[in-house]
């Protein structure tokens, strides 16, 4: 019921806005906060605040980019019903890899070991050519023809982001809600106690990053479609925070959250030329984090929950 | 053979660096739990300062002391302006930091502009000399980092060691309480153990700037090198920091060396493999 | 008078000669139990005594420094902490840390299933799924059923210790080994401890250390005193509360000392 009030409104966009809208912001922040949602997931299920994410979503980018159509002359061509089941799969792998190293450290030992690992990514992109093609990347990748509808036009990729997002919510309240979800929250809570109950602690940490890269990589694929490149700074310390301050904003404990966080984080991103100089627009998204980390330390998600609390109290004062 | 030792020695003078601008960072996450994300910035501010300073009075040793006054005086407002008053609160101390970073580069990128700056040296320090038995030229100031990184690793242990001051500081990081409760200004202390790395990386970014040189992006490649080279070391060890320098260092020039594509493969596969062995790093104590 | 069971030839426990020392302290010391099946057997003594290096000997946790324990005929001496639970050893931990963010429910579902079962553990958990009646079952044993789909965090001190007992009943353990259960307890609570304790599953061999003398001589069918980390007396709760040991070490050891 809750879940039809939002999406129905979401699903008549295409006709209420332009394209510009449902393009440049509304398809734009959906990618986005796909991504960030896989931030939120382990910030929340396992208490991790992950760097990686941008390298995991780059994992599921680069291989579609790799096996579709680009202009780069560098991969192999296949199917789209292939290649986005393998894009996928290694942006999962890679989460769980990712996971694999990660496993042992908690708190901010895991933020340095994931910020280094996404960064090690990045620089390992820029200097590889025969699979990433350095820091120019790859241009000119073209989104699929599925059914005979083309994801490159900006409706048909809209509705490709919305209902991929969709899925992902229901994907991530299903997955909390299964034994490997309930593990993965009780290594959270207590590690020494799973431990004691003769379940291994390994396991839930590297599944929760591995659903968390396919998350991710989702995001990645869409995005790829949606810019039609991906190259070295894709997956660089700009996007890194740009997901981080997403996630943050919209409340790193609240998944749904990231989809607010996006909308704000794309609205500054397109209209920061309005408020300040474009130039100086990471001054401006640097404020918005340090005010939001200072004042608003769970986000924007728990600041309305507040408000509206605070408004229901309001309104019974006999109490 | 010759080929060899020229890596090795590259490797040793880029760990030398390495050290350098990991110490402050190693310095305040050792004692202060802090992981401070803008370290690279203070890095890169110290670099600018110093070169605009040497630019203006044609003195190295002067731009070298402003950098690290500079790169201190911001260390100092962060934690007093900012991170100070979440004391306890790793999480957002590490966002908050990191909101910093962005803002200091930007601004930086506005006032210096994208371009690349080389601090000119000064003449004991340029030119180069020719090593004994190898038989090749060396750059003299790439000899000295080695000079720089072993006093400053000595005068930091010395400090934290041996000194009433570095006592105090490791007494608050176990027992904030009980120090306030005995009337020391841990505020104060915490402000200035701050400005102590903040100095630490700005000498660190004018000696990076003389040494190779300096743009936007040099905040992000230490930060790296800082992480890396703390998380192998052990956190906030000096002589981890030290070892997970040399480690870096070399690593990093071998395999630039002899496999060009895949050289950040080979820092990366040593900090997996450590973290796979010893996760608080090798000379890290554990306390998790 | 605690009658020695003759048809069952096998012990739960049998601990011959146990010691722990640390450096040349012995915090016990030669320590003979022989604990039959289904039995309940209360270890009692006052601080110091050695009774959780006993425990922590029996649990797997420390290692004993010498003797034995057989646990229904198994040598269990050296082995390791997963394998005893393996051999149905379950023990309560009094500092209880347990999963804040799960509800009772999620909580016991883990305790009886764990992640095994391979693919299926990464889909949603059905209402219906059998291992969730057993984990209702287990609360209901323990007497939290009403809190069955609580928040861990919402529960009381009481509340928890009933849910640290339900884990441990998971999997039909063969042994439970219960470390202080009423410790940090209101009185209002206490009672409620000693009825769940007595009702556990007559099967079940529970061995508990207690330094609550009314709750362990409530609930036991026998009881160990040990002093000095040595045995000191042993029988049934009447004899114990009448052995004149016994009331001058532990009874009267508040005036001794």
């Amino acid at each position: 019921m809750r879940y039809a009030l939002i999406v129905i409104p979401l699903l008549l966009l295409p006709v209420l806005l332009n394209d510009f809208w449902l393009t440049q912001v509304m398809t734009r922040a959906l990618i986005l906060g796909i991504v960030a949602l896989s931030l939120s997931f382990l910030a929340k299920y396992l208490g991790v605040v992950s760097f990686a994410q941008a390298a995991m979503a780059g994992a599921g980018g680069y291989t579609i980019a790799y096996f579709g159509p680009n202009s780069v002359n560098i991969g192999i061509e296949l199917p789209f019903w292939i290649s986005i089941p393998l894009a996928l799969f290694l942006a999962t792998a890679f989460g769980g890899l990712i996971g694999c190293v990660a496993r042992r450290s908690r708190g901010i030992y895991a933020i340095m070991i994931t910020l280094a690992i996404g960064i090690a990514f990045f620089y390992f992109t820029r200097q590889n050519y025969a699979l990433f093609n350095g820091w120019t990347g790859f241009s000119g990748v073209r989104a699929p023809l599925i059914g005979g509808i083309s994801l490159r036009a900006p409706v048909p990729l809209y509705f490709m982001s919305l209902l991929s997002a969709v899925v992902s919510m229901m994907l991530v309240s299903g997955f909390a809600r299964s034994p490997m979800g309930l593990a993965i929250q009780a290594v959270r809570d207590a590690p020494g106690r799973v431990m004691a109950l003769g379940i291994s602690v390994s396991t839930p940490i590297i599944a929760a990053f591995a659903f968390s890269g396919l998350l991710a990589g989702t995001g990645g694929i869409l995005n790829v479609w949606y810019q039609e490149r991906i190259s070295s700074f894709s997956v660089g310390f700009g996007p890194i925070i740009d997901i981080l301050i997403i996630a943050v904003i919209g409340g790193l404990r609240y998944p749904s959250g990231a989809f607010i966080g996006a909308i704000v984080f794309v609205m500054l991103d397109t209209f920061a030329v309005d408020l300040v100089d474009r130039e100086r627009f990471n001054t401006l998204i640097g404020t918005v984090l340090l005010l939001i980390v200072i004042f608003a330390p769970n986000g924007l998600q728990q600041l309305v929950m507040d408000g509206a609390a605070k408004l229901r109290r309001a309104k019974q004062p006999t109490n | 053979m010759t080929f060899f030792f020229i890596v090795t020695l590259n490797g040793l003078t880029l760990a030398a660096l390495y050290f350098l601008a990991a110490s402050g960072f190693s310095l305040i996450f050792g004692l202060m739990r802090i992981v401070n994300m803008a370290h690279g910035a203070l890095l890169m501010l110290g670099g600018y300062v110093g070169y605009s300073v040497v630019d203006m009075t044609g003195s190295w040793s002067i731009g070298v002391i402003a950098g690290g006054l500079a790169a201190a005086a911001a260390g100092a407002i962060v934690q007093a302006g900012v991170l100070g008053w979440m004391q306890g609160d790793e999480l957002r101390q590490t966002l908050a930091s990191i909101a910093i970073s962005i803002i200091m580069a930007d601004l930086m990128l506005w006032y210096w502009g994208g371009i690349t700056y080389q601090v000119e040296l000064p003449e004991a320090l340029s030119g180069g000399l020719r090593l004994p038995l190898l038989g090749v030229g060396y750059a003299n100031i790439r000899l000295a980092l080695i000079g720089f990184a072993l006093v400053t690793g000595l005068a930091l242990w010395i400090f934290i060691q041996k000194t009433r001051m570095g006592a105090i500081i490791r007494a608050g990081v176990d027992d904030q309480q009980m120090l306030r409760a005995l009337g020391y200004p841990i505020n104060r202390i915490f402000i200035l153990v701050f400005a102590l790395g903040g100095m630490l990386a700005g000498m660190a970014g004018v000696i990076a700037a003389s040494a190779l040189s300096i743009a936007p992006g040099t905040d992000l490649q230490f930060l790296l090198s800082s992480l890396v080279v703390v998380i192998v070391g052990g956190m906030g060890s000096v002589g981890g920091a030290a070892l997970g320098a040399l480690l870096v260092g070399l690593a990093e020039q071998y395999g630039l060396a002899y496999a060009p594509t895949y050289g950040v493969v080979f820092t990366f596969a040593i900090m997996v493999l450590v973290l796979a062995v010893r996760p608080q790093g090798l000379l890290g104590r554990a306390e998790q | 008078m605690p009658v020695i069971d003759t048809h069952n030839s096998v012990n739960a426990l049998e601990v011959r000669g146990i010691g722990k020392r640390f450096g040349a302290f012995w915090a016990v010391q030669d320590i003979n139990l022989t604990v039959r099946p289904g039995e309940r057997r209360a270890i009692l003594g006052p601080n110091g005594a050695g009774k959780t290096s006993l425990f922590n000997v029996l649990t797997g946790d420390t290692n004993a420094s010498a003797g034995s324990i057989k646990m229904f005929g198994a040598d269990m001496t050296r082995m390791p902490i997963n394998k005893r639970i393996r051999h149905g050893l379950r023990r309560t931990y009094q500092h209880a840390n347990l999963f804040n963010g799960l509800t009772v429910r999620d909580t016991l579902f883990l305790a009886v299933a764990g992640i095994r079962g391979g693919w299926g553990q990464l889909l949603p958990l059905k209402a219906s799924d059998h291992r969730l009646a057993e984990a209702e079952r287990l609360a209901e044993v323990a007497g939290i059923q009403t809190f069955f789909s609580h928040e861990v965090s919402s529960l009381s001190h009481g509340q928890r210790r009933q849910l640290e007992i339900a884990i441990a009943l998971a999997e039909n353990p063969k042994v439970l080994l219960l470390d202080e259960p009423a410790a940090g307890l209101s009185p209002a609570e206490r009672p409620k401890l000693s009825e769940l304790l007595m009702s556990l599953p007559k099967d079940v061999t529970v061995v508990l250390i207690e330094h609550d003398m009314e709750i362990a001589l409530q609930t036991s069918e026998s009881v160990s005193v040990l002093f000095n980390g040595k045995l000191l007396a042993e029988g049934a709760p009447t004899e114990i509360m009448e052995n004149e040991d016994v009331h001058r070490v532990y009874i009267g050891g508040a005036h001794v000392h």
